[in-house]
């Protein structure tokens, strides 16, 4: 009885267990942080689900708060381009940019801009985004990594119409 | 003109002396901005006495009409094309002012909401904004490469339009 008991309870901790743990994209870009003269910025799964009970009465904040909601990890590795003294620095973030696990991803478009080459990949189970990597090479180095559950038309919709300068807009939300 | 109608007549039943053909051929000749059938006929008989090509001939001659009846309609469709794009990509970028030329701007002052932010966002607010801004980053360019593959399949398809009424 009671090794059933804990079998019962084991199946039901592995959903938790599984969402909980990391995947190859993930613990990859574990590995741009520390590094010098390279920017880490992440969002995590605990803050997407205090953002997705914010409630505004701005519309576009309400968009952006609802996609908040099916995300789970965001993640910005950059290095500009501007800093000669980073050069190093480039080279660190090329060799790790080589060894992304990339098998599961699929290339959804690549696009040139000026100095740059942007690709983003996708990994999609039925139309549905579970994780999406932008990576910008050339002029400038930056990669945006997001794992959520989300359709690409959700993504494209999100415009930068607000031009966000400050804090003062968002002083306006109410918990 | 008249004459040269009742000539004209007189040709065509073969009822004409060489000397009232020579007269025809002359008048066309005179008169080269003359369309029509018998112009054609008389200007090429002219071209293969004198050894021209009447082809070429006939090419050299400045046909204002025609070059408006194809060349009217091309314009039309190449206006309304650029028209239609014009008004499926309204480039909002072009329309707002932005703070710093997208040519001087950084990526992390594209990417992030403040140059110095690092490491795991623990401020609510922060992340909210952080994530607003980085999103409409990610989408504002796969909206570009995605309005670039509807731009050319809509070149495509009125490259297509074009090419069916030249043929008809």
């Amino acid at each position: 009885m009671k090794q059933i008991k804990i079998i019962l309870l084991i199946l039901l901790l592995l959903p938790v267990l599984a969402s909980a743990q990391e995947s190859p994209a993930q613990k990859w870009l574990h590995s741009f942080e520390g590094r010098s003269g390279i920017t880490t910025v992440s969002i995590t799964s605990a803050m997407f689900k205090l953002l997705s009970k914010i409630s505004s009465s701005d519309p576009e904040y309400q968009d952006i708060v609802r996609f908040a909601a099916k995300l789970q990890d965001f993640k910005i590795v950059l290095i500009d381009s501007d800093d000669p003294k980073k050069a190093p620095a480039k080279a660190e973030f090329n060799r790790l940019l080589s060894s992304a696990p990339l098998s599961q991803f699929e290339e959804l478009m690549s696009i040139r801009e000026s100095d740059n080459h942007i690709v983003f990949r996708v990994m999609q189970r039925n139309n549905h985004i579970q994780e999406l990597i932008m990576t910008i090479s050339g002029d400038d180095q930056a990669i945006i990594f997001i794992k959520g559950d989300f359709k690409l038309n959700e993504l494209t919709q999100i415009s930068d119409d607000m031009n966000i300068t400050g804090m003062d807009k968002i002083k306006k939300l109410k918990k | 003109m008249k004459d040269i109608k009742a000539l004209l007549e007189k040709y065509y039943n073969g009822e004409t002396s060489l000397e009232e053909e020579r007269r025809i051929q002359n008048h066309f000749a005179q008169h080269p901005g003359e369309a029509g059938p018998d112009a054609q006929l008389f200007q090429a008989i002219d071209a293969a006495q004198s050894g021209r090509n009447p082809a070429r001939h006939a090419r050299r001659r400045f046909r204002p009409l025609r070059y408006l009846a194809i060349g009217g309609p091309a314009l039309a469709a190449g206006m309304a094309l650029w028209f239609m794009l014009r008004q499926a990509d309204p480039s909002p970028q072009a329309t707002r002012p932005a703070a710093v030329p997208p040519a001087q701007q950084t990526i992390s002052a594209a990417i992030l909401v403040r140059p110095e932010l690092s490491g795991e966002i623990q401020d609510e607010q922060q992340a909210l904004e952080q994530a607003r801004k980085a999103l409409a980053y990610v989408s504002s360019k796969l909206n570009k490469g995605v309005n670039g593959i509807g731009r050319f399949s809509k070149l495509e398809q009125s490259i297509s339009k074009i090419q069916t009424k030249e043929k008809s």
